[in-house]
């Protein structure tokens, strides 16, 4: 059996926490002090972008299957909580979570005969999961001859309330993950989740119910995705299937991610301040080749620094340490 | 009806053998899941469409021209980007082949616009009638081409030297290399060779279908699916699982909807993967 | 034929042979034996460059003159280098004659193909009736046969054998033997990495004992057979 590392879940250096701690505290005091709505709205984009980053670090980052579907879980958030706030009159924070559940009731029959095969299996059946869910909401009504979703014309959502209300959801949302990702790595289903990145079948003969993890994983990635997806969906006020379900989705969160270092704590903080706060000026200047400059840091980055940021700046403290 | 959904089906089914055979080849020889794959399909479709509109070249007879211009791009990839993660773990190419999809793609966006073309020849409208069904002659050619390809990709794998090559490089690449075997120039030929056939896809399909830059994706799954199908790294089930997946897309487009068609090729990989994942022939690389 | 000075390796940070240097005459079989672990196998793949070099300055591994020290693993066969790993290691999914051709890839193996061949399945009959099966599908010891057949497809001047008589049972072990023996005759140099030492040293000229990475006998192959140390630690006399 596996035994759990050395040390219990919550022993860290102290300043660490106090750390963390402080930040925390000051981010929830900024909006007392700037009420410029266009930096709340940018920091709540941020935070947005951590969470999402950080989902999808907890399933790929850390199992190492990479997962090309994430838009499926998030356009299910935004749809779900769309359709309960609107049409059945439920209260936000239900419907996110709600939403959540929903994702998750996808997540388990999708992952179940995916995840028993290699990584590449995963990889695109996630990815073609998206784009039938894309398919399936945007022709939907129109195939069944029903009114439910809409399809391109969309659902309007009722309107949100502040951008600081944005802010302090999407600041929880993203602690939450980062406390949640923080405490995983230290248990034993982190443990877990090391040794099926690293020897899945070594794993599996030291007895790790590597299936049972790898679901683990993917599920809370997906509901933390679908109820990002909802606030968003909120915060938005209007949604179509080609704007949720969009790959773009995927693609930004694979790459900060990727640019942060995946399999790390701090890899998502990183990588989607980072990409965040040049993506605005880079879509505005470079509106039309935005997305060949993106494929090209991809590739630049697995090629050159597969690790991230994060990632080989940990290699070369390890390295420097002495060998 | 049905005859006719079910002939419609297998015409176009051999389509996506031939260039699902080419992402077959390239994983199981590589280990490398081609996600820029569709684009490649795309670009040789293009090559295809300016030939014509440019130069007046006809579909079939620009085949040479995409195939030779897709295996110098696939060889030029994996040579530069692709050979550095090769030896990676997967996740590495998986990754890196989404971003060269990224690149190619909308870099095609950006040259071609997002407008929708087609290529309209003389004769595409002619077609065989009999008994009741109708077959274009276009549509005859595209699949007995497709078929040789197919074909031709076989032939070449086990009765060519490098063939033999490219296939000793798939078991066991340390004694291949004890052969005398390059594998760098192994891997970069397979690439050029499953991107060559691929294009040639894409011409053929330039025939039949509105083309666009943004494409690519759609028919990358489609690979996925149709491999799945026949097995993954087994070239023939290629051709049989490009047959299956074009009639059943046929026969939802005729008695249901074709909107649903990447809902069907999802539910279809989905329930090989959950029943039988090495494919309907047995022959796929599982695990 | 072959001369190895100095040789110091290993995997990684872990090193395996310590000052290794032997030599095999042209036309000889030489056989290296130890116990598992010895590192006997790591010794021929270094020689093919297959593994880690420490120390890479004082050492040198001559072939026939040439310095083949930092020469890359594809090279090898060109030099007339040709390998049998230990479990033979054929191609799977590919027939026996396909593994055969395959081992005449080297641009000068290929005009004596037929010839070759021809070689192959006079020394091993049987493999001349399953020359279209699947090579997973053949037993321990058409495996062993294919893979040396392989090897001499290359038109090798020399033959790297590691440990041919592993997983075969004693009848087998001694047609190999025979078989090895027949090949040195027709010319071709051998040398050998084995645990059996009584069917090893019948048909060597010289052999050395490696055990813990360091050569610690030589001598001529027969004569061995009589030294005490030998007879204690391997034929348990």
């Amino acid at each position: 059996m596996i035994q759990t590392p050395p040390g219990r879940a919550f022993t860290l250096p102290r300043k660490a926490v106090l750390l963390a701690a402080a930040v925390f505290v000051t981010l929830i005091l900024v909006p007392a002090f700037c009420h410029q709505g266009y930096a709340l709205r940018l920091m709540g984009m941020i935070f947005m972008g951590i969470a999402l980053a950080s989902c999808w670090n907890i399933m790929s980052g850390y199992t190492g299957y990479i997962d090309f579907g994430p838009a499926a879980y998030f356009g299910i958030g935004a749809y779900a909580t769309a359709l309960l706030m609107v049409r059945g009159g439920v209260p936000f924070f239900l419907s996110i979570v709600l939403g959540g559940v929903v994702a998750v009731a996808f997540a388990v029959p999708v992952g179940l005969p995916t995840l028993r095969l290699r990584g590449a299996y995963f990889a695109i059946a996630t990815f073609a999961f998206a784009e039938a869910t894309r398919q399936a909401v945007l022709e939907w009504d129109r195939v069944l001859g029903v009114n439910f979703f809409q399809g391109s014309h969309g659902i309007t959502l009722p309107i949100g309330p502040t951008h600081q209300f944005f802010y302090y959801t999407f600041l929880v949302i993203m602690t939450v993950l980062f406390v949640i990702t923080y405490l995983v790595e230290r248990s034993r289903m982190g443990y877990a989740l090391k040794a099926i990145h690293e020897a899945e079948d070594a794993a599996e003969l030291i007895g790790v119910n590597t299936l049972k993890i790898k679901i683990y994983a993917y599920a809370i990635s997906a509901f933390f995705t679908a109820v990002i997806g909802g606030v968003d969906a909120y915060w938005l006020t209007y949604i179509t299937p080609n704007d949720v379900f969009s790959v773009h989705i995927t693609i930004k969160m694979v790459i900060m991610c990727l640019l942060g270092g995946m399999g790390t704590l701090l890899g998502p903080v990183v990588g989607a301040s980072f990409l965040t706060l040049i993506s605005e000026p880079l879509w505005a200047r470079f509106p039309y080749d935005y997305l060949i400059i993106i494929g090209v840091i991809i590739v630049l980055v697995i090629v050159a620094m597969p690790k991230g940021i994060v990632g080989t700046l940990l290699e070369w403290k390890v390295d420097s340490r002495g060998t | 009806m049905l005859i006719q959904a079910i002939i419609t089906g297998l015409l176009l089914g051999g389509i996506y053998a031939v260039y699902s055979a080419g992402f077959s080849l390239i994983f199981g020889v590589m280990g490398v899941v081609n996600i820029a794959h569709g684009d490649l399909v795309m670009l040789g479709a293009f090559t295809s469409y300016w030939l014509f509109t440019l130069g007046h070249i006809d579909p079939f007879l620009s085949i040479p021209f995409s195939a030779l211009t897709l295996f110098i791009v696939g060889y030029g990839i994996q040579r530069l980007i692709i050979n550095r993660v090769v030896e990676a773990p997967p996740i590495m190419s998986y990754i890196c082949t989404f971003g060269i999809h990224l690149i190619i793609a909308n870099l095609a966006l950006r040259l071609w616009t997002a407008d929708y073309r087609s290529i309209t020849t003389s004769y595409c409208g002619s077609h065989l009638e009999c008994a009741g069904l109708v077959i274009p002659y276009a549509r005859l050619a595209t699949f007995g081409m497709a078929v040789v390809m197919v074909g031709g990709l076989y032939l070449f794998l086990n009765r060519t030297d490098i063939g033999r090559a490219i296939r000793a490089t798939a078991q066991d690449r340390e004694m291949a290399r004890l052969m005398g075997v390059r594998a760098n120039h192994v891997y970069a030929m397979t690439f050029g060779i499953g991107a060559a056939i691929t294009g040639v896809a894409g011409s053929l399909i330039s025939s039949y279908f509105v083309i666009y830059p943004q494409m690519g994706l759609s028919y990358t799954v489609t690979a996925f699916c149709v491999v799945v199908l026949g097995g993954m790294g087994y070239i023939p089930g290629a051709l049989l699982g490009g047959l299956i997946l074009g009639v059943l897309e046929s026969l939802t487009a005729t008695y249901w909807n074709a909107g649903m068609s990447s809902a069907l090729t999802f539910f279809i990989l989905f329930l090989m993967l959950i029943f039988m994942p090495a494919g309907i022939t047995g022959k796929g690389i599982v695990e | 034929m072959l001369e190895v000075k100095n040789l110091n390796a290993g995997y990684g940070p872990v090193q395996v042979l310590w000052d290794i240097s032997l030599e095999v005459g042209k036309g000889q079989v030489v056989t290296v034996m130890g116990p598992n672990g010895a590192g006997k196998s790591t010794l021929l793949k270094s020689i093919l460059n297959l593994t880690t070099r420490v120390k890479p300055k004082g050492e040198a591994i001559i072939l026939d003159g040439k310095d083949i020290t930092r020469l890359p693993p594809e090279m090898m066969v060109k030099e007339g280098v040709a390998f049998i790993p230990e479990g033979a290691r054929v191609f799977p999914e590919m027939s026996v004659l396909d593994n055969l051709l395959m081992g005449a890839y080297v641009p000068q193996a290929r005009p004596h193909r037929g010839e070759n061949l021809e070689k192959v399945f006079s020394l091993f009959p049987h493999l001349s009736e399953r020359v279209h099966q699947k090579a997973k599908t053949l037993s321990g010891g058409e495996r062993q046969a294919v893979a040396i057949g392989r090897a001499l497809m290359s038109h090798p001047k020399l033959l790297l054998m590691d440990e041919p008589s592993l997983g075969l049972h004693p009848l087998l072990v001694s047609h190999t033997f025979k078989a090895i023996e027949k090949i040195n005759r027709q010319g071709v140099t051998v040398l050998l990495a084995e645990q059996n030492v009584f069917f090893a040293l019948e048909i060597s000229h010289r052999a050395y004992v490696l055990e813990s990475g360091r050569i610690i006998l030589e001598g001529e192959g027969k004569a061995l057979l009589k030294e005490d140390y030998i007879k204690k630690a391997y034929l348990a006399m």
